[in-house]
């Protein structure tokens, strides 16, 4: 163990967010209000001009303007064109400039989309203009798939309602026994370059029950009898084809269980009223959990007790959310490896909050580990800035995300100190649904989540398809996910057929080491995925990849899910 | 130190025994859930009035679903002609007839393969969904008690306090003699039904021979009915997969209405003024024959909303005489084999045969029909043209009056400050005004806020009377030119980049890219079959599913923004007076949104460029403000 740089990594943890903030204040679509709002308690600058009560205009010079220094005789408002003769402000140089790059990487997107279209015998979807005048009529709609088990109430289903059961804190149940889930199989190949590879048939069904009793109240049980935890890996029911072997995981494990509701819901005899804003909404059990888009915590399950504020306004505020965590049990903590381990001894408290600001969406978290052998303790935070920025050319979607850990004892494997700045950039082409995507991360350091569940992998699974593991069987991410002093980038283009049901993903993604580690590596893959019926879908991966002292690396899969 | 639970250790010693208690709980949850389900309340109190409704139940329970298990507005109109006439044109009895509504709600259920289910349509119309009729069919294929959407019985048939339940709640089913639900009792109906002098003879179902006029048995209290949280049950509205579409009440939950000035969602909604708390009106609960009952306070059914009708005016407002129903679907209360005398002038699809904007049945049309011009049937005759003229332009008052409440609700809900100039160079102008929220109760716009249109249109004229500057314009289709307008996003117009708009964003997930805007919060990205499910992890925690959310952009309780707009170069052409318009325009919906669901298709035949028409032809504008700023 080497001893914690504190002192570097307060700095780093302190400022750096801040400079996010301040880059992500500067942007987005009404970053101008933004600055408005900031400006609002300035008195007006002084001026040559002077304002005073207007003279009534030439109507003629208003195109659409009629009702000008009328009363409200008539309130409806004109329908005013935009009108191309008014002068527009001139791009800043800047702007033309920085909006060069994302055109010059759309440029393949469409002769791609138009191959592909070919290839798939599939219509691009393409976003057609102007309103249509021709009447339609109310075309079918596809009807409700059952769910598997439906006792009680159907659900989302017409019919009449039974009354519910009252109980004596005044909230009316009606409790309904929903069965549903899905199933997944799929054959792989998977070669690293490294010795050995993975040929297998794997299987996993996530299957749920949920006792529903109000809009607010329920109990959820899941069961995942396919695939189960094995120490830091999940192992899956299949065949192994290089074994010549079949691979047994069935097991009865609880995968969830929780309870959640609305403290108001469950007792409306202490708020008849609705002053009091009794709506505090709880959680408790077994439940899956991720914050931070999954960098800072991502469990598939984790024992924990959760308490959620939402809907919190002002001071410009628009929509607050606060939850608070207590976790106990099924806490897994990741090493520099990859590996999950779990930490029976570990507890976790944490704080996550997101607001809604005019301009932007801000989450900040933080979250602590430690167990009582006072070691491995770690402290995570978390901040990121989401919103849409608007171009001259088009509009571009920006989350920036800076995290840090920081143990609390000293650093280990299982608590790193490191810092993570992580962004994504995304834009739609013109006439296309399609999305385009450029996402790139920087570790310093050991940058540890606070905890990770074996099949979420590393922090840096949202960059690309190229670093994540689907999640069924061995087949691993192409790229490694783990944040340990590494740089690196995807860049991706999804395109869309069939209104959506039919999609192509093709992404070039890599990563470069920063400690002369001689890991770096490259990938390129593609994801085609398609609704084939009302309840499957098909998925096909495929990957070719390059890693410093490895030899190629390959690899694909067919995956056929069931949603039921 | 933490020691672990005997329990637990011994469960470690022993997996196997784990193994057979989660069975055992398994079992016990399905177990749990059967005997809740099918649970049942404890002795009947004859005098309960659950007991009634479980009685009512029974004597209708052969003919549940039939036509009669819920009387119509209509029906309620004979003693109730004022709180009709309020509700006929409210957004309540809107809410099925909108075919933006409509398309909107297949549109989503095609994308979500059939599973969103009844989901959007439940609030709509609890009634047609009682009636267990399809999700996606013509209202004119409907029952007409279906059809009038949030009727009556919606709110005058509930009995319990359901809470938020994303309008999912039980109606008390039974036709008119059946017991009704208000905030004040029976005390004034015993009076009424002991008093047959004075109101004539009055038929109940305890007296099913007596031949007189119809009306309910017993009115019982239903407090709940003046709380916020009887709004709460569809005006707070969260998806099974935890997506919070509207949370109206949750915004008020945390209000200075609610908790500081103790005002509900009905003191301004229903009271003598659309958008503040200035008390109620005062009349009588009902009209039995000639007769009034004592004045009490009234609650304004109008429920002013910013929604308002694109439809054919033979269809709405609701009017007791103007729709006669086709086949044989009618209101006769069968019950009791009471009779329903009233018919209609003609049917919906009739009506949608009447040319309103051609001005049939008005006497300067029908001077210049010549005998031989062709009308469809029943158009054929001019009595009738003439006939359904004085309903539409009856419609036509009810609507105007709506229009003019809509407008004060507004007016009430936004505050738009005077334009002051923060610079003005030779070849720069800044100006600013403060638009701020005028309620204490939510955000505004709240609600359906995602797809509620409400911005600044800003016009700057030069001294020669040349537009230099404009924002808040609209594209060819009606939209205002930011992300989503189809023009801006196909490159043909500029982004309105200086637009100040207060619709908030939904907002979905990328398979890789962050999230991006959509007109739908379908996350398609994802998952080439997006699947409306129960959210497998507790949707409190992050308050929405990961897939999709909403990024509100409205202005909260006392909450402002200041708009700041800025004239530079070729705008500021040469020295003089500057003429700036600042007007605060309110819609309903964007028309991208008619874009984006017009592929399922429009009720009564309409077309999307026809919707989106009507659509911006509500447009409303709220406030304006205008200032000279001078250039030297």
């Amino acid at each position: 163990m080497k001893p914690v740089s504190r002192h570097h990594g307060i700095v780093r943890t302190v400022l750096l967010p801040v400079l996010i903030l301040i880059v992500a204040s500067g942007s987005g679509p009404a970053d101008r209000t933004e600055r408005a709002a900031a400006v609002v308690s300035y008195e007006p600058v002084p001026t040559e001009g002077s304002v005073e009560t207007p003279p009534v205009p030439e109507g003629d010079a208003r195109p659409g303007v009629a009702t000008y220094g009328e009363s409200f005789g008539n309130p409806f408002a004109p329908a005013v064109v935009y009108d191309p003769n008014v002068p527009q402000p001139e791009p800043p140089p800047i702007g033309q400039f920085l909006e060069h790059l994302p055109e010059l990487l759309s440029k393949p997107a469409e002769p791609a989309a138009e191959i592909a279209s070919h290839i798939l015998h599939a219509e691009h979807d393409r976003v057609t203009t102007s309103l249509s005048s021709q009447p339609l009529g109310m075309r079918p709609i596809p009807g409700r798939p059952r769910l598997l088990v439906e006792t009680g109430e159907r659900f989302l289903a017409p019919g009449f309602l039974k009354q519910g059961i009252r109980l004596p804190t005044g909230a009316i149940w009606r409790p309904s026994l929903w069965v549903f889930g899905t199933l997944r199989t799929g054959v792989s190949y998977f070669d690293s370059g490294a010795p050995g590879h993975v040929s297998e048939w794997a299987n996993r069904l996530d299957l749920f029950s949920q006792l529903n009793l109000t809009g607010t109240e329920r109990l959820v049980l899941g069961l995942r009898p396919l695939d189960e935890q094995a120490g830091a890996v999940r192992r899956f029911t299949g065949y192994d084809f290089d074994r010549g072997r079949p691979l047994d995981a069935w097991n009865d494990g609880v995968q969830t269980l929780f309870f959640e509701g609305d403290f108001g819901e469950i007792f409306p005899r202490l708020d008849p009223d609705d002053r009091r804003a009794l709506d505090w909404g709880f959680s408790v059990g077994r439940q899956p959990m991720l914050f931070q888009q999954g960098l800072l915590l991502n469990e598939d399950r984790i024992d924990a007790v959760t308490v959620t504020r939402n809907t919190l306004q002002g001071h410009g505020h628009l929509n607050v959310r606060v939850t608070a965590v207590w976790a106990w049990n099924d806490i897994n903590r990741m090493t520099p490896a990859g590996l999950a381990l779990p930490d029976g001894r570990a507890r976790l408290i944490g704080l996550f909050t997101e607001s809604d600001v005019r301009g932007s969406t801000i989450n900040a978290d933080i979250a602590w580990v430690w167990s009582d052998r006072r070691t491995d303790d770690l402290l995570v935070t978390g901040l990121s800035a989401i919103q849409r920025i608007s171009g001259y050319r088009n509009i571009y979607n920006s989350s920036v995300h800076f995290l840090a850990s920081f143990p609390t004892t000293a650093e280990t494997p299982l608590a790193g100190q490191g810092e993570l700045l992580f962004s994504q950039f995304s834009w739609t082409p013109h006439h296309t649904h399609d999305l385009v995507y450029l996402n790139a991360f920087w570790a310093i350091d050991q940058f540890t989540s606070a905890s990770r569940g074996p099949l979420a992998g590393g922090p840096l699974g949202q960059t690309g398809i190229l670093f994540t593991a689907p999640g069924l069987g061995r087949y691993a991410a192409p790229l490694n996910s783990q944040a340990t002093n590494v740089v690196g980038a995807s860049l991706g283009y999804q395109m869309f057929f069939d209104d959506t049901r039919q999609q192509l993903i093709l992404e070039v993604g890599g990563r470069q080491d920063t400690d002369s580690t001689d890991q770096a590596a490259a990938a390129a893959g593609f994801r085609w995925q398609k609704k084939l019926s009302q309840h499957w879908l098909i998925v096909v991966d495929g990957f070719v990849s390059k890693r410093e002292g490895r030899g190629v690396g390959q690899g694909g899969r067919v995956e056929f899910q069931m949603k039921f | 130190m933490w020691t672990k639970h005997p329990f637990r250790v011994w469960l470690e010693r022993e997996p196997q025994f784990g193994r057979f208690i989660v069975a055992g709980m398994a079992l016990a949850v399905c177990a749990l859930s059967g005997t809740l389900a099918a649970a049942e309340s404890a002795d009947p109190d004859p005098d309960d009035p659950r007991t009634l409704y479980e009685q009512a139940i029974d004597q209708v329970h052969a003919d549940v679903f039939r036509d009669n298990c819920f009387p119509s507005a209509r029906q309620c109109a004979a003693c109730h002609p004022r709180h009709f006439r309020e509700w006929s044109v409210s957004s309540h009895a809107y809410a099925q007839l909108s075919p933006v509504f409509h398309a909107m709600a297949n549109r989503l259920n095609t994308l979500t393969s059939g599973t969103l289910g009844d989901f959007c349509i439940r609030c709509h119309t609890p009634v047609g969904m009682a009636l267990n009729e399809p999700v996606s069919t013509s209202n004119l294929n409907r029952h007409p008690v279906s059809r009038e959407g949030v009727t009556c019985v919606v709110c005058h048939r509930i009995n319990q306090a359901w809470g938020k339940g994303a309008g999912r709640v039980a109606l008390v089913p039974g036709d008119l003699h059946q017991p009704v639900y208000g905030p004040r009792g029976s005390a004034v109906l015993r009076q009424i039904l002991a008093d047959p002098d004075r109101y004539g003879v009055l038929k109940t179902r305890k007296e099913p021979q007596v031949r007189g006029r119809d009306i309910h048995g017993a009115s019982y209290r239903f407090f709940q009915l003046i709380r916020p949280g009887f709004c709460a049950v569809c005006h707070d509205v969260f998806a099974p997969d935890g997506f919070r579409l509207e949370d109206a009440f949750s915004e008020y939950k945390q209000s200075p209405a609610a908790r500081i000035h103790g005002h509900t969602c009905q003191d301004c909604h229903m009271g003598i003024s659309p958008g503040e708390p200035n008390g109620y009106s005062c009349g009588p609960a009902a009209v039995i024959g000639n007769v009034t009952t004592p004045p009490r306070r009234h609650a304004n059914h109008m429920v002013v909303g910013p929604d308002y009708s694109i439809v054919h005016r033979g269809l709405f407002p609701h009017h007791r005489t103007a729709i006669r129903e086709e086949g044989t679907v009618d209101l006769i209360d069968q019950a009791t084999d009471g009779e329903f005398h009233e018919t209609g002038l003609a049917t919906m699809r009739e009506w949608l045969l009447f040319d309103d904007a051609g001005g049939w049945g008005t006497d300067a049309f029908e001077s210049t029909v010549s005998p031989d011009r062709w009308f469809p049937s029943p158009w054929n005759s001019p009595q009738r043209r003439r006939a359904a003229r004085r309903i539409l332009e009856e419609q036509g008052r009810l609507l105007a009056e709506a229009a003019d409440a809509r407008l004060r609700l507004l007016k009430a809900g936004y505050r738009l400050g005077p334009i002051r100039v923060r610079r003005c160079d030779s070849d720069r102008i800044d100006f600013e005004t403060e638009l701020s929220n005028g309620t204490t109760g939510h955000s505004v716009p709240t609600g359906f806020d995602a797809e509620r249109v409400v911005f600044l249109r800003v016009h700057v004229w030069a001294p020669d009377g040349r537009l230099v500057f404009q924002s808040g314009d609209l594209d060819p289709n009606g939209d205002l030119r930011d992300s989503h307008s189809r023009y801006v996003h196909n490159g043909l117009l500029p982004l309105d980049r200086q637009l100040v708009s207060l619709q908030s964003r939904f907002v979905t997930r990328n398979l890789r890219g962050g999230e991006r805007e959509q007109v739908l919060n379908v996350p398609f990205s994802l998952d080439p079959l997006p699947y409306v499910r129960p959210s497998t992890r507790p949707f409190t925690v992050l308050g929405r599913p990961i897939g999709a959310r909403k990024h509100k952009q409205n202005i909260e309780p006392g909450g402002k923004i200041s708009a700041v707009y800025s004239l530079r170069g070729r705008q500021v052409p040469c020295p003089g007076p500057y003429t700036i318009q600042v007007q605060l325009i309110a819609g309903m919906v964007p028309v991208n949104l008619i874009h984006e669901i017009s592929s399922a298709g429009f009720d009564y035949g309409m077309n999307a460029r026809q919707v989106a028409q009507r659509i911006v032809a509500g447009h409303l504008i709220v406030h304006e403000r205008t200032a000279v700023v001078t250039v030297r």
